[in-house]
């Protein structure tokens, strides 16, 4: 006779939640198409105590893989809200990113802003040099 | 200052001025000496009077420029230079925190170089006293070269790398006529006036070629005095901050 084990996990259901991670990577992996991989875009994750930070970094791999960070981000284990870590913006909006989406808006503001474009085309132009 | 003391690297933070008037400035008295190498970071701008292509990025954000000194017949460094957030819009906690950020990036790019030969530099808006500079996990740095020349130290079972900063011997007014490189005054409780918040730091390979007698704090170029008569950085004409000089033979 077998003794069935009591199972205490009962049915273990996955998020559907886009992680910040995934979004950052997503955006990460259109700019070395977009620009002939002249450059790319990495993000790099570590654990900092109770929190998680992403540097969304832009890489010239033309010139000796010089790197150069965006942007920095951290969140908790609950994924959201997200907090952007730079002084510009923590000064401007001074506030958290609540959601999935409002995080979305935001990285979509940053990587289209004209601060964003200035900083790739002068890379785009190293990396041609 | 630049031509007063024969600098071969200029570094300014938050230079409300344009590199281009910078660069012609320094470069008044004998034409193309100083070069501006191309570079990114917003708030940092270096000059050098070795070729451009001696001093290259690695690795920037808007605060911090690390680049390679790759000079012909010498061991190559990395310098490292940041301008911090200041105390008005960070907390000291998100201080530390950037110095942690800041100590992993440079082990990373050490360990991608394969040398420890590191010098970082800046306005770090941070005393040498403060947690930042000092835990394991931060900067890792001391106030001793023969404590910094036990180049790591093991907490927790992790390793980290150390800084020796001579900072520590320029906090008061026993070595010269000033008391640090920024003053602030406030009615709170506990306030140190004079801070030194620029600061050099040295990993132990590059520490037995710093000379102590050569690091200052600069009051004074010429006739010109960069403080007011009280004493404190004379920020319309000059800056809030008092510049720093150092030497390092390598």
């Amino acid at each position: 006779m077998t003794i069935q084990e009591p199972d205490f996990w009962g049915e273990i259901e996955v998020d559907g939640t886009v992680t910040p991670s995934m979004i950052l990577k997503q955006q990460a992996s259109l700019l070395g198409v977009k620009t002939n991989h002249l450059l790319e875009a990495e993000v790099r994750t570590h654990t900092y105590y109770d929190s998680f930070r992403h540097s969304f970094d832009l890489v010239v791999p033309g010139l000796d893989n010089y790197t150069y960070e965006l942007f920095k981000v951290s969140h908790g284990a609950k994924l959201y809200p997200v907090t952007p870590l730079s002084e510009a913006d923590a000064r401007h909006n001074g506030e958290e990113l609540l959601t999935e989406d409002d995080f979305k808006r935001w990285v979509h503001h940053k990587l289209s802003s004209p601060d964003t474009k200035r900083i790739v085309a002068n890379l785009l132009s190293m990396a041609r040099s | 200052m630049a031509e007063a003391h024969a600098v071969d690297v200029v570094v300014l933070a938050e230079s409300p001025m344009d590199a281009g008037i910078l660069i012609e400035a320094l470069n008044s008295s004998r034409e193309g000496e100083f070069q501006l190498p191309w570079a990114q970071s917003r708030y940092l701008t270096i000059f050098t009077r070795f070729s451009r292509e001696f001093l290259q990025p690695v690795f920037e954000s808007e605060r911090v420029s690390i680049r390679r000194l790759s000079l012909p017949a010498r061991s190559e460094v990395l310098i490292a230079a940041v301008h911090f957030p200041s105390k008005l819009h960070w907390s000291g906690d998100s201080q530390s925190y950037e110095c942690m950020e800041l100590a992993k990036q440079i082990a990373a790019l050490e360990d991608r170089v394969g040398h420890q030969r590191t010098v970082l530099l800046g306005d770090f808006n941070m005393n040498p006293f403060e947690s930042g500079l000092v835990a394991a996990g931060g900067l890792n740095s001391v106030m001793s070269r023969r404590t910094a020349s036990r180049s790591t130290r093991t907490v927790q079972g992790r390793e980290y790398r150390f800084f020796y900063n001579p900072m520590w011997g320029h906090l008061g007014d026993l070595r010269g006529d000033t008391a640090g490189t920024y003053y602030y005054d406030n009615a709170q409780h506990v306030n140190y006036y004079w801070n030194v918040f620029d600061q050099v730091l040295i990993r132990p390979d590059l520490a037995g070629g710093f000379d102590s007698d050569k690091l200052k704090i600069i009051t004074t170029v010429g006739r010109r005095s960069l403080v007011g008569h009280d004493g404190r950085p004379d920020a319309t004409d000059s800056s809030d901050h008092l510049p720093i000089i150092f030497e390092l033979r390598f």
